[in-house]
């Protein structure tokens, strides 16, 4: 049978002393996909990744990419992978080019030809002959990106790749990793607690805590793309008569149950009954300013499922 | 393995640290010659009293009536074969050549050996202590194939290093006090305190050939500490403290029967060539079964230590 995933996490278990870091955890991931990993800080998001690419010791369960056993054949797992794990620290007393040189010697087929690719790709044709040293954070970032590219890997693995970026700088790397998904076909695996972040850059994500998945979403579904015209949404409705206004609405069918929010009124029906029910409000002689279907933000999900009290 | 190990020498090489180390033996070995040189001192007649020696001798040895016993009589005829090299190569005794020098320079390369110490010291734990062990190990190359490659580095530049002792001390002994003395007789006491003779430049290739036993136990030591700590300037210093007191060790425990057991007994393989063992009984087999038994020990803790770590922070 053809192996047409491009991560597998079978069971996968950390155990250190009597902690169970890591708690039988299951996923795959598709090829083109770009997969979030999302948690609290000390959830194992971390921790999962390192395993992923052998920086961790597996306790129980295994890891397979592209079909190679991360622990049984190490070194051909790796040839599809390209891995930046935290702030990508490159060798500081040597140029970005020698870094890079370094680089493609320990993987095979990576030409002169191929690091000037990745160079140009990555933007820093003008800079690579300088020393590391010098780099602002971008640049390393940038430098990172490009070592983790150079064997032309069809599986990227990045922990907390953002961290440390500024808001343009986010933006950029943001962009790079949509583009190698979409127009290459890599799927991409990330970790972040930055929610916002995830929510702009992957299809699905895994939710961590504590060490274990307490779920898996598709974004597309959060954002209500995928929706179908039955589907039930939240919807709000700026009104002049709250009174009156349940009233109708409650009328109009027995299982709305609207409630006042924020001074709106929230039902939540499905979308091709919403102009019914403005209709409705209408006819019944209240003055409706406004409508507007709620969206669910990966922060809302997210906070609900990991039952995390906001902090403002 | 041959990119990794070169990947590994490129790291060593691009550091300024390297160079000024190698550097700073050179200077070393040019100061030692300035000084020889501006403190040499050749007593006039020199040739008249080699002879007068060389002739007394032989009287001596010619002696019925006061017969020397054999190992003397050897001691005296080494002497006087060195006499007559002297004579004819118009070298007054105690002048330095090029090769005695070498010889003489020996001692130099403990320093190189301290400096090789230092880059052994770093080359697995500064990868941690910066970072980039991270991308290091994430490359499709197993962990053992890139220590393999690391230890290979870290020999090649101790060899280097005191290559370079070699090297340099040939060619600042040769421009300060001539390229002569390859086949000047060398009088030394070998292992059974017996006196013989050697050409000095067979004797410097051999002092500097067993250096390099010496030099490469050194290094793994300072590998092993390397892969156990995560921090270079600790690993470096532990490194460097553990070498200079394990000589001082062997001295100091000379009491005990076991003291012939530790490490630092058995680096010096030189004094089974000339002076005999440090401590009685050992012999060149024991030496080198404890050294190859300590060598495969540290490498093989030093691999456990590296394959099994996790990199978590």
């Amino acid at each position: 049978m053809a192996v047409t995933e491009a991560i597998n996490l079978d069971h996968l278990t950390k155990v250190i002393g009597r902690k169970k870091i890591i708690d039988d955890l299951s996923l795959t991931v598709q090829p083109g996909e770009v997969f979030g990993l999302l948690g609290p800080n000390g959830a194992g998001k971390t921790t999962t990744i390192r395993m992923m690419v052998g920086l961790i010791g597996i306790t129980r369960g295994t890891v397979t990419i592209h079909g190679s056993d991360i622990r049984r054949d190490f070194a051909r797992a790796m040839r599809h992978v390209g891995a930046i794990v935290e702030n990508p620290e490159l060798y500081k007393y040597m140029s970005g080019y020698q870094n890079l040189r370094h680089f493609a010697r320990m993987s095979s087929g990576v030409t002169a030809a191929r690091i000037d690719e990745v160079v140009e790709l990555v933007g820093l044709t003008d800079r690579i002959h300088d020393r590391v040293r010098k780099y602002s954070l971008g640049m390393r970032q940038r430098l990172g990106l490009a070592q983790a590219l150079l064997r032309n890997p069809s599986v990227l693995i990045l922990d907390e790749p953002t961290n440390g970026l500024d808001p343009a700088g986010i933006r950029e790397f943001r962009d790079h990793l949509r583009s190698l998904a979409e127009n290459q076909g890599m799927s991409i695996i990330v970790s972040s607690h930055l929610l916002a972040e995830m929510e702009l850059m992957c299809d699905r994500v895994a939710v961590i805590q504590n060490g274990q998945l307490i779920d898996i979403r598709s974004l597309r579904e959060m954002r209500g793309q995928d929706q179908d015209e039955e589907t039930a949404v939240a919807t709000r409705f700026r009104v002049d008569d709250q009174k009156r206004a349940q009233e109708v609405l409650r009328d109009l069918a027995q299982d709305y149950q609207p409630t006042e929010i924020d001074g709106e009124l929230e039902v939540t029906l499905p979308a091709s009954a919403i102009a019914d029910a403005v209709s409705a409000l209408v006819h019944g002689g209240v003055r409706v300013s406004g409508v507007r279907v709620v969206i669910r933000t990966l922060e809302d999900s997210f906070l609900e499922m990991t039952g995390e009290v906001r902090h403002v | 393995m041959y990119s990794l190990t070169r990947n590994e020498l490129m790291k060593i090489g691009v550091r300024l640290r390297t160079w000024i180390m190698a550097a700073i033996v050179v200077l070393i070995v040019l100061l030692i010659a300035i000084l020889l040189r501006t403190h040499e001192q050749t007593p006039a007649n020199w040739q008249q009293g080699l002879r007068q020696q060389n002739a007394q001798s032989e009287q001596a040895l010619a002696n019925p009536r006061a017969p020397i016993p054999a190992s003397g009589r050897a001691a005296i005829k080494a002497q006087i074969a060195v006499n007559n090299y002297d004579l004819s190569h118009n070298i007054a005794p105690g002048q330095e050549n090029a090769w005695s020098f070498t010889a003489g320079g020996l001692t130099g390369a403990s320093i190189a050996i301290v400096f090789a110490t230092v880059i052994a010291g770093d080359i697995v734990a500064g990868e941690f202590a910066s970072g980039t062990i991270k991308a290091l190990l994430t490359q499709p190359v197993g962990r053992t194939r890139i220590l393999a490659s690391k230890y290979l580095a870290v020999v090649i530049t101790a060899v280097g290093m005191v290559a370079l002792v070699f090297v340099s001390a040939l060619i600042i002994g040769g421009l300060f006090f001539g390229f002569v003395g390859a086949d000047l007789p060398h009088v030394f006491q070998n292992a059974q305190l017996a006196v013989t003779s050697m050409n000095t430049s067979s004797f410097t290739i051999i002092s500097y050939a067993l250096e390099l036993v010496s030099a490469i136990m050194t290094v793994t030591i300072a590998f092993m500490i390397s892969t156990v700590f995560r921090s270079s300037a600790l690993s470096i210093a532990i490194s460097i403290i553990t070498l200079f007191v394990g000589v001082t060790l062997v001295q100091f425990l000379s009491g005990y029967s076991w003291d012939k057991y530790i490490l630092f007994a058995n680096t010096n393989l030189m004094q089974y060539v000339s002076g005999g063992p440090i401590i009685p009984g050992t012999t060149l087999t024991f030496s080198i079964i404890t050294l190859l038994v300590y060598f495969i020990v540290m490498l093989a803790i030093s691999w456990r230590v590296f394959v099994s770590r996790d990199v978590a922070a």
